[in-house]
């Protein structure tokens, strides 16, 4: 509110992130909302959410909790198909069509926008089966193609030098971190275009944390990040654009850097200088 | 967003009443600690209760029997001077074993008291003048009927019985001869009657006898005259052709049609009394390659037991062959060390006997358990005669003229290891086999206790309920658990666990008085329904899938199921209606007789198949319950995670959720399992309780479960059927004791392998 506030704010300069001049309206789309409404029985989570995810960036969704940031999220792959009671309206657009069309095919669409969860979750077989799972589904039979995109996949969420040893053993002795990075390398296995993090960091120790930004750093020269954080200096270190929600809406979108340091929104203003959340 | 500040109230946790609160909830707390340690010690300590109640039932079974001087008034009864003059031709007790009777070579019948000698009564039998005792038989133990034949070609048939009174309350029992032929010998032989042997029963009797290879049979006919009372008896006569066999020993069948001779050495003959063309032998065997030392019959006069001098005594029964002839078929031996049996005592209520050796070795044995029960020196050096009481609770022993009563416990000897589980080759049986059989309406049966039929009864019920209701259940909860809609599955998982409350007779009622009438005649119909239902759904399912979306899409996700309630009553229908035409076209006739005529398979109306489908039901509820919880329990995050990789939710259930809930539908199979295992009513009253070891599923069976039902208001406690019965209970509580423990073990290990989720 006052001008000493913005003190406390994220003193972007001091992130390492590449200097390119961003601009929302050059970008390629990879995704496109158009008018998304959102119910939860009788109480609207989304009112009508319109705005597009640029192509090989990161997008951070920032919000306070219930902001539906993480519900706005799930649409993007129709994770929220699996909610009980829960109502769509409205379009979201992944190449030209519309993914809420009951033509779609729902498994093809959620191996193209691939997606990590809060927590970790890899399933209770090996190392290696996990990360193996999503092309088994897939029909990919060939040992020598599961095993090269296994290592591929590994090594580009940075794993493959901590288990390559121990691919057979199970995924559940590891580490939290690992283990989300295993969940990481697993999605991007399969080939996505698009990649859903939500909140991947935040039930992992802050060294762990790292490691999953770093990863996300690497990631966006393939593919569409888009990232659920309430973590501020995260959005701030890891996205290239940041989307503010509030209370179902979404309140501003725009260039990470101008964002946190230049906010168009009042709101958004009070939301990044912590006045709430 | 801006914060009021309250002052929080002031909390003071140590007044008094906060002290004695906490004590009070300590108190609770202890209480609650101890209240449930109990509850639960308690039930350990129950089930090991049972469990020991059972083994202190059934351990009494496999004890082996032992003897020791006869005690009276706790004193040890002296052996005392053998009662009477002459040889002792034959001894034996009363049923009490108060009395003795000994049978002397000069004609006499003396009775004595077992405990010191004393002779009660003794009677001279009307031995003819001038003429010697030459020969003994006896019918059987049981019966008490015995033969004297005289040296001028006479013989006499007596009967031993006992009268008990009770003057003063106290039991006196007298003994009395009876002559059931007539007081006067009876002329069987020309010759002096060196061997003899006598059989029959009521009013027609056959007495063998003669010399060694001249033998005479003499059938004798009692008539009773209703104006006078009198019993008369007639005789007839006739030589037996020569058989090339000098008998040393005959015996005689109780139906008199077959005819045991031995002769020197090993020999043994075989005689068909009834052959076409008059009596002729049929076997000569070499029995043994030593000397038979004894020759008798079994209780029931079936079994030949042929001791000898080599210490080995050997049963031998007939045996129709394939060419349908009756051969002396040596069935079991019993070896006795290597010396000889010198004599051999029939047990007068059970298929066994005792031997003694040369050297006073005892033994008891019992033949269809083919167990020897106890084998102890008992005396030094032979022994002229053992005699058993007639309940196998005594023993009398002769030896340089003086006789001793001993003591006998041997309660069950008819059952050993091989009895219960093996093949075990009973009288008048083709082969050895598994057979339960535990009465009969003869006194001289051989109750057959082999635990097989109904051990593999119990599983073969299990399997085809199993089979039935397995699948069934665990479609149905992965259907429940994981793609209904949650609307309908809480509606549809409670009625499925309403019907586990529905009490199994009243399902086995349904089973055995409506269903299994219904598929005996329906029999076609049952089977075309389990070809058409399968196949309509998928038809069915397929066609849906390609139906137009303007139709699909008037059901909502997750209801599509209920669109199968109409499909099935209607493929059900179909199969019913065409059923009588199909099975007319490809058998000509209905089902069950071309299962029967062609197939040779026996179609009994109560069934595996009605057993499988009604226990079946039984069991789905459980299955069902604990399955559809343990894929319900499958952390959501874990088929999100499957989903969201792109998997279809079939293959999120296969790869994922299945894996992942295996422990709790491993449990509830097993659960499932030991339910089908125990469950009782229902096979009770749909399985027709045949012992009958066939896995053919149109047959019928008997369970351990039924078993016991059945027979335990029948069984005598503490007899060997009632003692069988816990073995039965006991076998069945370990059997789910181990699948229980196997399916807890496997639960552990699948759960150790998918826990930490």
């Amino acid at each position: 509110m006052t001008s000493e506030a913005k003190t406390h704010a994220i003193d972007i300069s001091s992130l390492k992130r590449d200097n390119r001049i961003l601009n929302l309206e050059e970008e390629t789309l990879a995704l496109e909302v158009k008018d998304l409404k959102l119910c939860y029985g009788d109480n609207e989570a989304l009112h009508g959410i319109n705005m597009f995810i640029p192509k090989n960036r990161v997008t951070a969704f920032i919000g306070p909790s219930g902001c539906g940031k993480s519900t706005l999220l799930r649409c993007f792959n129709r994770m929220n198909d699996l909610v009980d009671d829960c109502h769509i309206t409205g379009q979201i657009l992944l190449d030209e069509d519309n993914i809420y069309d009951r033509s779609v095919d729902i498994a093809e669409l959620r191996r193209r926008v691939g997606m990590v969860f809060q927590k970790p979750n890899p399933f209770p077989k090996s190392i290696y089966e996990n990360v193996a799972y999503g092309l088994r589904i897939q029909g990919v039979t060939k040992k020598r193609v599961i095993d090269e995109t296994v290592e591929w996949a590994l090594k580009s969420a940075a794993l493959w030098d901590e288990v390559k040893d121990r691919l057979h053993e199970s995924a559940l002795g590891m580490s939290g971190g690992q283990q989300q990075r295993l969940v990481i390398a697993r999605t991007i296995a399969v080939k996505p275009e698009v990649l859903l993090l939500d909140e991947p960091a935040s039930a992992l120790d802050p060294i762990s944390t790292l490691k999953i930004e770093e990863l996300i750093h690497e990631l966006k020269k393939d593919f569409t990040i888009v990232i659920v954080t309430h973590n501020m200096q995260q959005a701030a270190r890891v996205s290239d654009y940041t989307a503010f929600m509030y209370m179902g809406d979404l309140i501003e979108f725009g260039v990470t850097d101008t964002l946190f340091t230049n906010p168009e929104k009042k709101q958004t203003e009070d939301y990044i200088t912590g006045r709430y959340g | 967003m801006s914060k009021d500040n309250i002052a929080s109230a002031e909390l003071d946790f140590n007044t008094p009443s906060a002290k004695r609160n906490r004590s009070i909830r300590a108190l609770k707390d202890k209480f609650a600690s101890v209240g449930i340690a109990f509850g639960g010690i308690s039930v350990i300590v129950a089930i090991l209760l049972i469990f020991f109640y059972l083994l202190y039932e059934v351990a009494p079974l496999f004890e082996s029997a032992d003897i020791e001087r006869w005690q009276e008034n706790n004193q040890q009864v002296a052996p005392y001077s053998v009662p009477g003059e002459g040889k002792t031709l034959y001894l034996t007790m009363e049923e009490q074993a108060e009395i003795g009777l000994r049978i002397t070579d000069s004609g006499q019948l003396v009775f004595f008291n077992t405990l010191n000698g004393d002779v009660i009564k003794q009677e001279s039998l009307n031995v003819p003048a001038g003429a010697t005792v030459t020969s003994f038989a006896i019918a059987s133990e049981y019966s008490g009927i015995f033969a004297l034949g005289f040296s001028n070609g006479e013989a006499i048939v007596f009967k031993q019985t006992y009268k008990s009174t009770y003057p003063d309350g106290i039991r006196v029992i007298t003994p009395e001869v009876a002559y059931p032929l007539g007081t006067a010998p009876i002329s069987i032989s020309e010759g002096p009657v060196e061997v003899l042997a006598l059989n029959g029963s009521e009013d027609e009797w056959t007495i063998v006898g003669g010399q060694r290879s001249k033998l005479t049979a003499t059938d004798v006919t009692l008539s009773l005259n209703i104006i006078t009372d009198e019993v008369s008896a007639e005789t007839n006569t006739f030589t037996l052709p020569n058989m090339n066999i000098p008998a040393k020993k005959l015996l005689l069948m109780p139906d008199r049609s077959w005819m045991m001779i031995a002769s020197d050495g090993g020999k043994l003959g075989i005689v068909n009394m009834k052959a076409e063309g008059g009596p002729a032998i049929t076997q000569l065997i070499e029995a043994t390659t030593g000397n038979i030392t004894s020759f008798e019959m079994l209780l029931g006069g079936n079994s030949l037991l042929i001791s000898d001098d080599l210490g080995v005594t050997s049963q031998w029964f007939l045996v129709r062959n394939d060419k349908n002839q009756w051969v002396m078929t040596k069935v079991r031996s019993f070896e006795n060390g290597k010396a000889a049996v010198s004599s051999i005592s029939i047990e007068h209520r059970r298929k066994g006997f005792v031997t003694i050796s040369e050297q006073g070795q005892l033994s008891f044995y019992s033949t269809t358990a083919h167990r020897t029960s106890l084998s102890a020196a008992i005396i030094d050096g032979n022994a002229d005669m053992i005699a058993l009481a007639p309940r196998s609770n005594a023993l009398l022993v002769e030896q340089n003229n003086q006789l001793s009563l001993w003591a006998i416990h041997n309660e069950h000897p008819e059952i050993s290891w091989s009895a219960i589980w093996e093949k075990v080759w009973y009288e008048g049986y083709e082969e050895p086999e598994y057979t339960w059989q535990s009465s009969a309406s003869t006194n001289d049966f051989e109750p057959k206790y082999s635990l097989m039929p109904l051990a593999f009864g119990t599983l073969k019920a299990a399997f085809y309920a199993m089979l039935f209701g397995t699948p069934l259940a665990i479609c149905g909860a992965i259907y429940t658990a994981y793609f209904m809609v949650p609307a309908m599955r809480r509606k549809v998982k409670p009625f499925i666990e309403l019907m586990e409350a529905l009490p199994t007779v009243i399902l086995g009622f349904l089973a055995g008085l409506w269903l299994a009438p219904f598929m005996e005649v329906n029999l076609a119909g049952i089977f075309v329904t389990l070809l058409v239902l399968p196949a309509a759904i998928i038809v069915f399912a397929y066609a849906w899938s390609g139906a137009p979306k303007a139709i699909r899409y008037l059901i909502p996700d997750g209801w599509d199921a209920a669109l199968l309630v109409p499909v099935i009553i209607l493929a059900t229908y179909f199969s019913f209606a065409i059923a009588p035409y199909l099975e007319q076209m490809l058998f000509g006739t209905e089902m069950r007789y071309w299962v029967t005529s062609e197939l040779g398979i026996p179609y009994d109306q109560r069934n595996a198949l009605v057993v499988g489908v009604a226990m079946g039901f039984a069991i789905i509820p459980t299955i069902f319950s604990i399955t559809e919880d343990a894929i319900f329990a499958v952390p959501k995050h874990l088929s999100y995670g499957s989903l969201a990789l792109g998997a279809t939710p079939w293959q999120t259930l296969v790869r994922v959720v299945m894996p992942t809930a295996s422990p709790g539908i491993f449990s509830a199979v097993m659960i499932g399992m030991g339910r089908a295992v125990g469950e009782t009513m229902i096979v009770l009253m749909a399985t027709g309780n045949t012992p009958i070891m066939d896995v053919n599923i149109f047959e019928g069976m008997r369970t351990l479960a039924a078993n016991i039902a059945v027979e335990m208001p029948e069984s005598e406690v503490g007899s060997t059927h009632f003692r069988i019965l816990f073995l039965a209970a006991f076998v069945l509580f370990i059997f789910t004791f181990m699948v229980n423990t196997l399916a807890e073990l496997v639960r552990q290990r699948l759960r150790k392998k998918y826990g930490s989720l």
